[in-house]
């Protein structure tokens, strides 16, 4: 059979009304998830897995990619609407769908996000069905030297990013770095920073620090303004203006790169979509005609990281189907699931039973074509939130955190946790220091921290490893660059007007 | 680096600007010792658990000179950041930040649906809203809907409490027939 | 006001009465609500297979669910603290792993062998060295002879320091074959680096890699074991080398110190009943496990307090504890 018979089959399969009704389902599960703070797409994938027990493998894994792809995007909208991001990937949709909420352009920022999410999980999804055996092969040829080098690239983007203060930025980098080596240490097995407690043994789990730091410290923030003056314009009812052609064709470029971007670092095992959510934002920063927009609210920047996150969903799919590695956590379920269906996932799935394979990729396509209407559905739905009282908003956002934080690994020592950085988020907004390079400090430290000593460890300790391979060697003086470029643009545009202290 | 420097003057002294960095200075030559002290000396040849949370803490170092000259070239010039601190009322913040923190043990104590009930009153009430039924509805409501969520469709195993505690959560449960 | 107080005197009331009904209720028969699972590792991994299959297989024999949570961290001994913190009362249990086992001689762990109540061994599994199929090592002799004369260029990838991985490692150094040991704890990453040519030599168990046994990209060259393994009779086992070193791999099912001698049995039956399903026996097969894993009570207690001994000894004569 040629694979466009094969492509074909699949199509007709995904269509099946049952098939269509578990990607629907799947995908509304992984946008509420991924919306609510403190429910995580990982959450999501991990609560419908024993649904799947009973199903066959196709619906089963539609269903799984569905809350996967919806999840990743879902987060972006309570982002939009409130300030608060979901999941880490969502946060510099944040940054720009806010401002622009704040603009009075909510409606055509989820617009935005929702196709952009959509489009460029949709062509990384082509990437996946055309190329993956090649693809994958690239992916196989990285060390981990090249994984530390995209780290590296992430942990510099974000820094990047705020060129408020250079200094404030590395320091909560640095500071989240250290908080994530917290707890026992995988390498060595040596107790880190524990202080003799059990309660720290288990380390920090970064979801807590990132929906500490930004949902309660926002909603304490919210709360306890005094006299507050509430903006007229956010209490009305919320629309969501979907892209037309012409809008789509007008933001490209973002789109283009973004996708990009996500499918190629969706591939490396590790932070996936984080990462490539952080490092499009940053690259289309640097490219951009308008870089004094991108925290201001920037339809570019916008686009760019819808477009990236979802297509970091293909990139991952990619390794897990052809070699059957599990890059992250959420596809680490699926393969899971594949398990338990008694189906390996690898090189000889596509010899074995390429009618699956060609359905998942089929169904996985349309999935994005979906997921606009899921994603519409959803955004109305939030958007109505808006209209509940913010004093209840806030109490069962609390809660939605305590929950969650909890959920992660059934700890209750992790609500500790939970209101630390809850309360240190309000701290670091009223001592003007920012939140996400912290964030990403916890989430990428400690992969950093693997991949740098495992390439050591296999290198006899020569640090020219790094600069030795080609592709590592490529991205780190891109990084390098990345970092250096904005101090001498700013400190060259300084001598120019005569300015400076931009704040503190 | 705080603002109530900037609005109670042009020339705040230099201290209350500095104290940001010399905070974390302090912070970083500490916990450099402390790491050096405390985590496991590594194995000959190999780089060691030490390695990289000394590399960070010297990160948080470096960063912290950098922020003071950020600083230091503010110093003496009026145009600080001006006007984003927002006025905040203390009390209702320190008193929600106390109840975030005394939820936590409770939620382990009393189980998680009888700290939730009233962990939503009370926020409310701290939030302004004094009228019973609001309060009573929505922490009863809310809470009975997220914990059919999260006990009976999620098998979330939520914390059920100690002593007789745990037996009232289980009643709550069976009441709800979610056991 | 008065309205209210009477209405918070019938709640209090019906409050007691749910009380009294559900305490009467839970001392009938054991298990008569369900009964929490803790698995110590991550979700997808082996362990979290081996825990959701045995779970919905006992169900039936049980008359109760029993609902799964993860809690993995500190080589799944933030699952066994929690299960130690629970009450001792059967509605808790959790599954244990060798490589948890060999935190207890290290001192990483807080709790005794003694706290635990041992119920039983699921799945005992072999492990083995693998190296890929078109890689420049043709069989066992070959990987030995390189590492004799190039001690330490051959890197083999592994959990990480201070691990049961390592202490075989060091075993084999110790008889001159001297191999680098280059840890991840993730082990999808540790698969692509043997997969990819940046690692030669792989350390695990053949159920964890079968796609890539199926596929003929990997291959086992050597078992740790005293005999050979039945679905690989080519590949010599460590004995017939002169490898005195087995360190098999095995998952379990444990409870807290405590629980009632008849809980334990019920949970025994309901756990060898289940073992003997075809479901179970293929899934086993699946996993390369050994087809006889089931070891129940004082024998598997034994056993254990045997592995853990051998550990301990190990770890003794290579500097790892003192």
């Amino acid at each position: 059979m040629s694979e466009l018979e094969l492509f074909w089959i699949g199509l007709t399969n995904a269509f099946s009304p049952f098939n269509f009704m578990m990607m629907l389902t799947g995908l509304t599960i992984g946008v509420l998830a991924g919306a609510l703070p403190g429910i995580t797409m990982l959450n999501a994938i991990v609560l419908v897995l024993p649904f799947t027990y009973s199903m066959d493998i196709v619906p089963s894994l539609l269903l799984m990619t569905a809350v996967y792809g919806g999840g990743i995007f879902g987060g972006s909208i309570t982002g939009i609407l409130f300030n608060i991001p979901g999941d880490p990937m969502n946060v510099p949709a944040t940054w720009e769908g806010y401002a622009l909420n704040r603009k009075g352009h909510v409606a055509k920022a989820l617009g935005v996000a929702i196709m952009g999410s959509a489009l460029g999980g949709f062509l990384s999804c082509l990437v996946m069905t055309l190329v993956s055996p090649p693809f994958a092969k690239i992916a196989l040829s990285f060390s981990s030297a090249e994984y530390f080098a995209v780290v590296f690239l992430g942990l510099v983007s974000v820094v990047v990013i705020n060129t408020k203060s250079m200094g404030s930025s590395l320091i909560c980098l640095f500071l989240g770095m250290l908080l994530g080596t917290i707890g026992i240490d995988d390498v060595y097995g040596a107790a880190r920073f524990t202080f003799g407690s059990r309660l720290m043994e288990t380390g920090i789990n970064f979801t807590i620090v990132l929906i500490g730091l930004f949902a309660i410290g926002e909603v304490l923030d919210q709360l306890c303004e005094r006299d507050k003056v509430t903006d007229p314009g956010l209490k009305e009812r919320p629309k969501v203006h979907l892209m037309t052609p012409r809008e789509i064709w007008a933001l490209k470029g973002p789109l283009l790169r973004g996708f990009g971007t996500g499918t190629l670092i969706g591939a490396i095992p590790g932070a996936g979509a984080t990462v490539a959510s952080f490092v499009s934002y940053g690259v289309e920063r640097q490219v951009s005609k308008k870089p004094e927009e991108f925290g201001k609210g920037s339809w570019e920047g916008l686009n760019s990281t819808s477009s990236a996150i979802n297509a970091s969903v293909g990139g991952a799919m990619i390794p897990l189907l052809t070699l059957g590695i599990p890059g992250s956590g959420a596809t680490a379920v699926m393969m899971g699931a594949f398990l338990l269906h008694g189906i390996q996932p690898g090189p000889l799935l596509f010899t074995k039973d390429p009618a699956s394979v060609y359905t998942i990729f089929s169904g996985m396509l349309l999935c994005n074509i979906v997921m606009i209407l899921a994603g519409w559905i959803c955004a109305k739905f939030f958007s109505e939130l808006m209209r509940v009282p913010e004093n209840i908003m806030g109490a069962f956002i609390i809660v939605f955190c305590f929950v969650g934080a909890y959920a992660l690994r059934n700890d209750s020592s992790d609500l500790w946790y939970m209101a630390l950085f809850g309360i240190g988020g309000y701290f670091m907004r009223r001592y003007s220091l920012p939140v996400p390079p912290l964030v990403l400090g916890v989430i990428l430290g400690p992969l950093a921290e693997r991949y740098f000593l495992t390439t050591m460890i296999g290198a006899n300790n020569d640090i020219s490893v790094f600069f030795t391979r080609p592709v590592s060697a490529a991205i780190i003086v891109v990084s390098i660059g990345m970092f250096f470029w904005p101090m001498l643009q700013s400190r060259l545009n300084k001598r120019r007007t005569g300015k400076s202290c931009a704040a503190a | 680096m705080s603002s109530p420097s900037a609005r109670a003057g042009a020339h705040p002294p230099w201290i209350k600007i500095m104290a940001g960095p010399i905070f974390f200075l302090a912070f970083g030559l500490i916990g450099y010792f402390y790491a050096d002290g405390s985590i496991d000396p590594a194995p000959p040849g190999q780089l060691g658990a030490g390695f990289w949370p000394k590399m960070c803490i010297i990160g948080i170092l470096m960063a912290a000179v950098l922020k003071a000259a950020e600083l230091f070239r503010c110093i003496g010039k009026a145009e600080a950041e001006g006007g984003a601190c927002k006025e905040m009322d203390t009390r209702k913040l320190v008193l929600m930040m106390l109840l975030i923190v005394v939820v936590v043990p409770a939620i382990s104590f009393v189980g998680f649906p009888i700290a939730t009930v009233l962990f939503i009153g009370s926020f409310l009430w701290l939030a302004g809203a004094r009228k019973l039924w609001v309060l009573s509805l929505t922490s009863i409501i809310g809470t009975t809907f997220l914990i059919y969520i999260f006990v009976k469709v999620v098998y979330l195993p939520l914390p059920k409490g100690d002593f007789f505690f745990e037996d009232i959560t289980l009643a709550i449960y069976r009441a709800l027939f979610i056991m | 006001m008065k309205k209210h107080g009477l209405k918070w005197v019938g709640f209090a009331l019906v409050l007691a009465l749910m009380l009294g009904a559900s305490t009467a209720f839970c001392q009938e028969k054991y298990p008569s609500r369900p009964i929490d699972f803790i698995c110590t590792w991550g979700v997808g991994g082996g362990s979290d297979q081996m825990v959701r299959m045995l779970a919905k297989l006992t169900e039936p024999f049980l008359g109760v669910p029993l609902p799964v949570s993860n809690k993995p961290g500190a080589s799944g001994n933030s699952g066994t603290t929690d299960l130690l913190a629970a009450k001792a009362d059967g509605y808790t249990i959790a599954n244990y792993i060798a490589d948890t086992l060999a935190t207890i001689p290290t001192g990483q762990a807080r709790y005794k062998m003694d706290d635990i109540e041992w119920i039983v061994r699921t799945q005992n599994m072999p492990s083995f060295l693998f190296v890929k199929t078109d890689g420049p090592f043709k069989d066992i002799q070959a990987l030995l002879k390189a590492t004799q004369e190039n001690p330490g260029k051959i890197k083999m990838a592994g959990l990480g320091f201070g691990t049961i991985d390592d202490i075989t490692l060091r075993y084999l150094a110790g008889k001159g074959h001297k191999m680098t040991l280059v840890p991840n704890p993730n082990p999808g990453e540790r698969y692509a680096s043997v997969l990819g040519g940046h690692n030669e030599v792989l350390y695990e168990q053949a159920g964890d890699i079968r796609q890539y046994l199926d596929a003929k990209q990997l291959k086992p060259v050597m078992v740790f074991a005293e005999s050979r393994f039945p679905a690989f009779p080519d590949v010599p086992c460590s004995k017939e080398l002169g490898f005195n070193i087995f360190l098999p791999q095995f998952r379990c099912v444990i409870a807290k110190k405590g629980v009632p001698a008849e809980h334990i049995k019920t949970l025994v039956a309901a756990f060898e009943k289940a073992m003997q399903t075809p479901e179970w026996k293929k899934f086993n097969e699946d996993q390369y496990a050994d087809p006889a894993s089931y070891m129940g009570g004082d024998q598997f207690k034994a056993w254990v307090a045997g592995e853990m001994n051998s550990m301990e000894k190990l770890m003794k004569e290579f500097g790892i504890i003192k």
